[in-house]
């Protein structure tokens, strides 16, 4: 077995040789708790090969305060895609690349089942405690991997692997089966969960270290000592202000869904310098107000009161809004490009327990038919604003995964076909209001039950599909549903459709392919067939046909290569497939999105793009925003 | 009073002991629980979901009981004082509503004060003054505040305040003084915005208070009594304070004790749209994330005040109108 040193960008080799060259310079609070002596200097605090950032536009300067909003009691979202987003390795700015992060370097395998990663020496917790490889070996298998675990969702790449420190800077992952996609996994949102539990800290509510954590958790009112771990350690909460942290600043006021803001303060150890060896974070703390008010955030962005933020406030809705106010509120908007490949996708449920229902949603000229019948420029004009373009569910233009075919078959509006399209099925007999009846004699018809606390505009773009469809003499009947009761009705099965946004995009294409083959527990246009790769115990798991079998096949190639270009290939043939196959429909390309940045706000990103695996802003490294004095 | 207070004690009980199984039941009506409507929000943002944890997650709450057995050990642990556990907060159920009743009882009382104080006046003018500018004036400012949506006046109020003074005025305190020690300056900060909740909350209940005591108040001044006062020279003003209001505000104090319950309900979406601290907001969200224990306590709070309101109400008036009596 031959170990590869995998060339995370070029970031890896300027480690050293730059940093060193100039001694590092901190910020003025630390200095002068240094020259205290409350504080060791610098050079100690930093790792010996600190990571040097190029910063996005300039050099900043250091000072003042981030301030943002949160929405309600568990928007630890806002938490995880700013603070929270330094993991081992991670994405690169235009997501086409994984690049060194906590982590110096990563040797992997020839079948990537086995991941070696090297440490900085020198790195240390906030508490100025050495992290190493035995916090994130406690983290993985005590903490992740629990059958106890707390929380619902959790890093699920790691379940099953086996982690062993082999010294203090390098961590050995053992997968029990080949994942070349790993890397990009640990980049993603999810790949910052080993990171938050010091060994030292967290271990004292763990039953296996300290026996008395069960009862300790009890009294406290919680459920048990998994809960107490939980709450205290992991990444979902934020609400232990002595947890010791790798992040660029430090919890200081917690977020408990009671208090109405949320603090953080700089974190003397953080392991970042810029390229003229200042040490990162530029800003001193950060200002989270708690708001259950979508409004009374958008006032905040209006004022001024908010330095740099997108999530919640930046709508299509509001953006005259933002338009108008920015020199009143010394703002200004940036553009941000959307992961998302579409505003809507329709999800015709080919395994539904409906045989009728079932026979045509799985005649491909029945699912051509209903996309040739809508009319996407009507809706892009009329529902957002006429920016975007007619696309199906396919990897976006700015993608390398583009498929031309893929993305623009069956989007011209072509009412003739499409009843044409139908006549040819056979679907020829008419009731009394001039529906279709279908080949059971009854009329076709199918219910879609839509949410719009996602994307506002899910309920509208279904009236309008209803009324395009009734042309064709097919009748959808829409309901306006609650999220949870349309996810229940999904997870049983019970769905005629479902309709959605465009995940998948950009650099998720790969991870997430729910739209391009049945690969998940989303892909609602085919569940049972998902099963069959991502759960095959299942007793309802369905084998799936042969063209869906050999996409689902490529995919596990895929997953057990560890090269990026055979990566690539197989991605490529799976969407090949995906355009015979045109299992769903897609409306429109969403547009650019855009954020809120004070004028003052310096190294604000521009076109960054915008998603949950890749958790813009993250990326960016937010350690390097900053104010612009004067 | 002594029996009568008994026999009304005694029913509140049974009254409490069948909303607690109502509020209980209607809670679990919505399909799914806490971790459905948890995992579905966590699906919105694209988070992935541990599905194979669910069930024990689920074990873990107590979830996949029956309901008469999740019902059996809230109700059990409530009527020994403990109010259950939050699943959302991950604190208990008491130390939330306690956290929060402060702020919401100032608000309210704040609002009571301020309602009253507009209405009482304006509602005694327009009866001694009726068809007169001042009757007209004040009866279609009342039907505009009882016309307006608490939630629209709010974001009115907010954009006015934004457009015209250049603060805004959501939350009830000022980011430094949000986590501050109570002083000099955070009572001020705190005057300079909660006046906003307190004057929506209050032009929403203002009109119905001066038309019920402007029509009562009619009645009363066209009696007999009011002729014979006047004729034995009585002043005015003291004789219409004295004698016809008192006896027109009995509908009023009938119904103050109702006031009691708005403390939680009242302000909701006022509550949310100014980003209130107050336990309304929390009400909501506990409802829509089906946190059980949490709903369900403030839901029997609402129903113990209500009940409580009514019987002070009961008690007041005896005390007001002696023409009353207790059977």
């Amino acid at each position: 077995m031959t170990a590869r040193t995998v060339l995370l960008g070029a970031l890896l080799v300027l480690g050293p040789a730059v940093a060193g060259s100039e001694p590092f310079k901190e910020a003025p609070e630390l200095a002068a708790l240094v020259a205290e002596g409350k504080l060791p200097p610098v050079d100690e605090r930093l790792p010996t090969q600190p990571l040097v950032v190029s910063p996005l536009s300039e050099i900043g300067t250091y000072g003042g305060t981030w301030r943002s909003a949160l929405k309600g009691a568990s928007d630890t979202g806002w938490l995880r895609r700013t603070v929270a987003y330094d993991p081992l390795v991670a994405y690169s700015f235009d997501w086409d690349d994984v690049v060194p992060n906590v982590a110096l370097s990563v040797d992997v395998n020839d079948d990537a089942s086995e991941f070696v990663f090297h440490l900085r020496e020198g790195h240390k917790w906030s508490d100025g405690t050495p992290f190493t490889a035995h916090d994130l070996e406690f983290a993985i298998t005590d903490a992740i991997q629990i059958p106890e675990y707390f929380g619902a969702s959790r890093n699920t790449h790691l379940l099953g692997a086996k982690a062993t420190a082999v010294d203090d800077l390098t961590l050995k992952i053992e997968l029990p089966e080949p994942n070349g996609l790993f890397l990009k996994q640990m980049a993603s949102v999810s790949g910052m969960w080993p990171l938050m539990y010091q060994e030292e800290y967290c271990s004292q509510f763990h039953i296996k270290y300290n026996p008395d954590a069960d009862a300790e958790a009890k009294s406290a009112g919680l459920t048990g000592w998994p809960e107490a771990l939980y709450l205290a350690c992991d990444l979902d909460n934020w609400r232990d202000t002595e947890r010791p942290t790798l992040l660029a600043w430090k919890l200081t006021s917690p977020y408990d869904g009671l208090s109405q803001q949320v603090t953080f303060e700089r974190n003397p150890y953080y392991f970042k310098v810029d390229s003229a060896s200042n040490q990162l974070p530029y800003l001193d703390s950060l200002q989270m107000r708690q708001s259950s008010s979508v409004d009374d955030m958008v006032l905040q962005a209006l004022n001024g009161d908010i330095d740099f933020m997108d999530r919640h406030i930046a709508t299509t809705a509001n953006k005259p809004l933002f338009i108008d106010g920015q020199a009143k509120g010394d703002y200004r908007l940036f553009p941000t490009v959307q992961a998302n490949m579409n505003t809507s996708i329709i999800q015709l449920n080919q395994n539904s327990e409906n045989p009728a229902l079932n026979a045509l949603f799985n005649e491909h000229d029945f699912r051509v038919a209903l996309s040739l019948a809508i009319d996407r420029q009507e809706i892009i004009d009329v529902l957002f604003v006429g920016q975007g373009e007619p696309w199906q569910a396919s990897p976006r233009p700015e993608s390398r995964w583009h498929n031309e075919r893929l993305a623009k078959q069956h989007t011209e509006f072509d009412p003739d076909r499409a009843n044409a399209l139908l006549d040819g099925l056979g679907l020829t007999g008419r009731d009394a209001e001039g529906f279709r009846l279908g080949p059971d004699g009854k009329r076709i018809a199918f219910r879609l039950d839509v949410t719009s606390d996602v994307q506002p505009t899910f309920p509208d773009v279904a009236e309008m599909l209803a009324i395009y469809w009734r042309a064709l003499g097919i009748q959808l009947d829409v309901r306006k549903s609650e999220r949870s009761f349309v996810y229940e009705t999904m997870r049983a099965n019970r769905h005629d459709a479902h309709i959605w946004q465009g995940d998948g995009g950009l650099g998720d294409a790969i991870l997430d392919p729910r739209y391009y083959f049945p690969a998940n527990v989303e892909s609602v246009y085919a569940l049972l067939w998902a099963k069959s790769l991502y759960d095959p115990g299942a007793a309802d798991a369905l084998e799936p046909p042969p063209a869906v079998r050999r996409q689902q096949d490529l995919y596990r190639e895929l997953q057990r290569s560890a090269d990026p270009v055979l990566q690539d290939q197989l991605f490529a043939e799976i969407l090949e497939i995906a355009a015979d196959e045109f299992r769903v429909i897609g409306i429109s390309l969403p547009p650019n999105g855009y954020g809120i940045a004070r004028n003052d706000m310096g190294n604000v990103p521009e076109l960054q793009p915008h998603s949950w695996i890749y958790p813009t802003p993250g990326p960016m490294g937010v350690a390097q925003l900053f104010h612009k004095r004067g | 009073m002594a029996r009568y207070l008994a026999r009304r004690l005694l029913l509140m009980a049974a009254t409490m002991a069948a909303l607690s199984i109502v509020c209980f039941a209607i809670i679990q009506l919505p399909p799914g629980d806490f971790l459905s409507a948890r995992l579905a929000e966590m699906a919105g943002t694209g988070d992935t979901v541990d599905v194979a944890n669910v069930a024990w997650l689920r074990a873990q709450y107590g979830l996949d009981e029956p309901f008469i057995v999740q019902y059996w050990l809230w109700i059990s642990g409530v009527v020994g004082g403990d109010l259950g556990f939050s699943f959302e907060l991950r604190m208990p159920v008491a130390e939330v509503i306690g956290e929060r009743l402060g702020i919401s009882l100032t608000v309210e009382i704040l609002a009571i004060i301020v309602l009253w104080a507009i209405a009482v006046p304006v509602g005694v003018y327009s009866a001694v003054r009726q068809y007169s500018i001042g009757d007209m004036a004040a009866t279609l400012f009342g039907f505009i505040g009882l016309a307006i949506p608490n939630f629209l006046l709010a974001l009115l109020l907010m954009y006015l305040s934004y457009i015209a003074f250049g603060v805004t005025i959501g939350g009830l305190f000022s980011p430094e003084y949000v986590d501050a020690r109570w002083s000099a300056g955070r009572l001020l900060d705190f005057l300079g915005h909660v006046w906003a909740p307190v004057l929506v909350i209050a032009t929403g209940g203002a009109a119905q208070i001066i038309r019920i005591l402007r029509a009562n108040l009619l009645d009363e001044l066209s009696r007999p009594y009011v002729d014979t006062a006047r004729a034995k020279g009585m002043a005015e003003w003291r004789l219409i304070l004295r004698y016809p209001v008192r006896v027109a505000m009995n509908p009023l104090v009938s119904t103050v004790g109702w006031l009691l319950p708005t403390i939680i309900s009242s302000s909701i979406v006022t509550g949310i749209v100014l980003n209130l601290p107050t336990l309304s907001p929390i009400l909501l969200r506990s409802l829509l994330a089906q946190d059980m224990h949490l709903a369900g306590g403030l839901i029997l709070l609402i129903g113990v005040l209500t009940l409580l309101g009514t019987l002070l109400s009961d008690i007041l008036l005896a005390w007001l109108d002696p023409r009353i009596r207790l059977g």
